[in-house]
């Protein structure tokens, strides 16, 4: 196969000279773009936070445990009347 | 920083030369060396030491030419796409120029055109291709990069081999 053999003509080169200081510049600006340790401890803490504090609301009952029925409470709190009488005659 | 620097030395000649083979332009390999170096240095704390370091950088360097050839692609589709599009004609759709430095001017043309249809090969032929017949590793050293048995790059080998002289032959048949 001789067209195959023309792979052996291609010769290994050396890699340009100013490679290294391009790439220690990418490393520099990499690591001064990327936010201090403390920092992300910090994130990851209040994600946690923000978390947990969900799963407790799910957790915990919606209502007070005094009144099992919402509509009960309100209608005590806002002194509705509860019947069907549009006009109470007070005496 | 001075363990890097230390594999720099030692491994920039292997992963520029592998980044031309894949890429055939200079520049493009320049960027892909740094781009390799770059990811070495921040993977480098978490090497475990399972496979030898040259294994661990070829496959690096392997992984992100295959990356930079699909995003190459991608880039043609959507030129290709815009193209179609009224006004807006002027979006390259060829390739980058074939600037392999290790290509002596009298090969050039026979060369581009192996290259390119190396090119066409699905990519595990291709990276046994290269690697075996241009950074002259032997099938246990590719079965250790491609994480295979041996006997899978031989037949790697061979199928690419197969492809590449069909291919051939169907361009000089036209």
């Amino acid at each position: 196969m001789e067209k195959f053999d023309l792979l052996k003509k291609v010769r290994k080169v050396d890699a340009p000279p100013f490679l290294l200081t391009r790439i220690q510049a990418r490393i520099r600006r990499n690591e001064a773009e990327r936010p201090p340790a403390s920092w992300q401890w910090a994130g990851s803490l209040a994600f946690g936070l923000l978390l947990l504090l969900n799963a407790l609301a799910i957790k915990q009952p919606a209502t007070p445990s005094g009144s099992s029925d919402p509509s009960e409470s309100l209608v005590q709190n806002f002194q509705l009347d509860q019947t069907n009488q549009l006009y109470v005659e007070q005496n | 920083m001075p363990a890097f620097l230390e594999i720099y030395d030692t491994h920039q000649h292997l992963v520029f030369n592998l980044c031309l083979h894949y890429l055939q332009n200079r520049h493009d390999a320049e960027e892909a060396t740094q781009d390799v170096f770059v990811k070495i240095h921040a993977k480098l704390p978490t090497f475990q030491e399972k496979s030898s370091l040259k294994t661990w950088i070829y496959r690096i360097a392997i992984n992100h030419c295959l990356d930079v050839l699909k995003s190459r692609r991608r880039q043609k589709r959507f030129a290709f796409v815009l193209n179609l599009l009224p006004g807006q004609q002027d979006n390259p759709l060829d390739p980058p120029d074939f600037d392999h430095p290790g290509v002596l001017l009298e090969d050039r043309e026979a060369l581009e055109s192996l290259f390119q249809k190396i090119n066409e090969l699905p990519e595990n032929q291709k990276t046994a291709l290269i690697l075996r017949y241009l950074d002259d590793l032997s099938p246990p050293e590719i079965a250790e990069i491609l994480q295979c048995s041996v006997k899978a790059v031989e037949s790697l080998l061979q199928r690419g081999k197969h492809n590449l002289e069909k291919k051939l032959g169907d361009s000089e048949g036209r």
